[in-house]
């Protein structure tokens, strides 16, 4: 009798045990095969369309195994980019960004990735001061530092912070970045230098960032740079280029430019 | 004050001033111009009665000095039947000039494209968003979306390009599924069967169905070739053990050695790509559709497909290309023209 009753409690903890054992395992292959799959995400013809592809199989990964992190980044880190399944991109971060990236942080606050993706969200000093302790070392929490002091006011400690380091070292978003700044500062002539070493950056961004963005940005602050030397002609250009890959802000300088102009551009 | 005219050297065939009626035939287009605006001087609005029979564009404005107050119109019949054009007081019914369009005659099917419409932008990414208008069918058109207004290179992505789609008188090449190994994803050919061999390499089977096996993983598989051709194109660090890893570890579980998917459905050109025939000759550009469209469309059939600008090919609505095929509008050899992205419109 106590030899069955042992034999049933044993099977009933070795049954409690298999789900776990399995959901173990599924989420082993989970993480293998999104791994994979990730070192293979680049290159397609339509980048926007397999950044959401792989958005939903992140979040699809999530749903079985909400701790993986590589999954938990990229989910938050497409819809930061404005990509979500079924809609055309958004120029700002979807509605559901904000919620994917405080649940992949709260889950994962050590990791650097996810906490400067909040960072950026939330735009303030000290959270972004706070993703480059995790890692001092890693780009993009360094432009996001640079980007939220020189937002509020505080320039010359951004741009030293993007000044340090090697330039051949320096990913597009540093150069574009420190752009930024110094046309914030009125240093025109520095923005210009610094957009064109963002079009020549060899070295890859740290994050998934479609190739077409950083075409964007640096067009954008070209083009904003030159309008600002009253250079409308060059401007127009580069303002061009930018609008036909997406920026708004381009567009919308264009259309000044036109009505200006009384319909021409050039 | 505005009316519908000819001006400078638009052609006056079929155009009858008194009645202010242009005649056109089925597959033809016509020229015509309005004179004037609303009392500030500001744009009339312009719009077709019935776009199915005739469909309107905006061409640029005249640069000559003397005809500053005319905008030109593009006409295009596309079946027969009659129509007006119609000009409004900007955002009222108040009709400020009208004409008549009278389409007559049959034609052989054939397919118009203008690729620069309009920009949808709805407060987010600009598309420029064009359509294919079928002529000599029912009035049937659907969205299509072509390369960016301006060229770019993408130098860190093997250095592929964006055009926009050159204007021109094309015609449809055969149906296929596409094989274009500089974009990696296109080596293999789109729903292309897998299977993994008795040496544990993946290999996949040709549109043929009878066998046709080649290798997809390994060394010399066709896909690990093309990904490793891309990584060193895009000037990345990449030895050939780590792109074999790489393609092997997607496809194959490492721990179940089991196949990740059955069947390839990531080709770029989705499922069926038409190449758009220049005087006999292939070209760059395809009308086809898109891997995540595809995916979209075999999840939900009554899901928005958004379409995004191509580096230069036409992208379209799996859902619209299957009711295109099945009317014979894709058939190889239909005339397809590419109009400029100048062109706007209609409203």
């Amino acid at each position: 009798m106590r030899a069955a009753a042992c034999r049933c409690a044993f099977a009933a903890v070795f049954l409690a045990m298999v789900p776990l054992v399995a959901r173990a395992a599924d989420c082993d292959q989970v993480a293998r095969s999104f791994a994979a799959r990730l070192n293979i995400s680049v290159g397609a013809m339509d980048e926007g369309g397999a950044l959401v592809m792989l958005r939903e199989a992140a979040q699809g990964g999530l749903r079985e195994c909400p701790d993986l992190e590589p999954q938990g980044y990229t989910a938050a880190r497409i819809a930061e980019l404005g990509y979500a399944p079924g809609a055309r991109r958004s120029a700002v971060p979807t509605a559901d960004a904000q919620a994917l990236a405080e649940t992949a942080a709260q889950r994962h606050p050590k990791s650097q990735r996810i906490v400067t993706l909040l960072a950026r969200l939330d735009g303030s000093v000290d959270m972004a001061r706070r993703a480059l302790a995790l890692d001092p070392a890693y780009a993009p929490a360094r432009v996001q530092l640079a980007l939220a002091l020189a937002a509020a006011g505080t320039r010359d400690e951004a741009l030293a912070l993007l000044s340090q380091g090697r330039d051949a070292d320096r990913i597009a978003s540093e150069w574009n970045a420190r752009a930024k700044i110094r046309m914030m500062a009125g240093d025109i002539p520095a923005a210009i230098a610094d957009a064109k070493a963002a079009r020549v950056a060899v070295k890859r961004e740290a994050e998934l960032m479609p190739g077409t963005d950083t075409i964007r940005d640096t067009q954008e602050i070209l083009g904003l740079a030159l309008l600002a030397q009253g250079r409308a002609q060059d401007a127009a250009v580069h303002l061009e280029l930018a609008s036909a890959v997406g920026s708004l802000k381009a567009r919308a300088a264009l259309d000044d430019l036109r009505k200006a102009r009384g319909g021409k551009v050039k | 004050m505005a009316n519908f005219d000819k001006f400078a050297n638009l052609s006056s065939k079929g155009w009858e001033k008194i009645k202010l009626t242009q005649t056109i035939k089925v597959g033809e287009s016509a020229h015509i111009g309005l004179w004037g605006g609303d009392p500030k001087g500001a744009d009339l609005e312009v719009f077709g009665d019935d776009n199915r029979i005739c469909v309107p564009h905006e061409e640029p404005r005249p640069k000559q000095p003397q005809y500053k107050q005319w905008r030109h119109f593009l006409l295009t019949g596309l079946k027969e039947g009659t129509t007006n054009l119609k000009a409004f007081l900007p955002g009222t019914s108040i009709e400020y000039a009208t004409m008549k369009i009278v389409v007559t005659g049959t034609s052989k099917v054939k397919l118009v494209y203008f690729p620069g419409e309009r920009d949808e932008d709805d407060g987010s990414m600009v598309t420029v968003m064009g359509t294919i208008y079928v002529i000599g069918g029912k009035g049937e058109s659907i969205r299509a979306a072509g390369g960016p207004r301006k060229a770019y290179k993408l130098a860190k992505d093997y250095g592929h390009t964006a055009d926009p789609t050159p204007a021109g008188l094309y015609k449809l090449g055969p149906r296929k599924h596409v094989i274009a190994p500089s974009w990696w994803h296109s080596a293999l050919p789109w729903g292309a069967a897998f299977r993994i061999n008795a040496g544990g390499e993946v290999e996949y089977q040709d549109d043929s169905g009878k066998g046709g096996w080649t290798l997809v993983t390994g060394r010399s598989g066709v896909l690990t070739k093309a990904y490793l051709n891309f990584k060193l194109k895009s000037k990345e660090k990449m030895t050939q053990v780590q792109a074999e890893k790489d393609i092997r570890g997607w496809l194959i579980d490492p721990v179940s050695k089991k196949l990740t998917m059955s069947s390839w459905e990531l080709n770029d050109f989705g499922q069926w790509g038409w190449n758009l025939h220049l005087n006999g000759a292939h070209t760059p550009y395809y009308l086809h559709t898109t891997p995540v469209d595809e995916a979209s469309v075999k999840k939900d059939k009554s899901v928005f497909v958004a379409l995004t600008n191509s580096h230069g090919c036409i992208h379209i609505d799996p859902i619209d290309r299957d009711d295109f095929m099945s009317k014979h509008y894709l058939d190889e050899g239909t005339e397809f023209e590419v109009r400029p992205y100048t062109e706007s419109g209609p409203p």
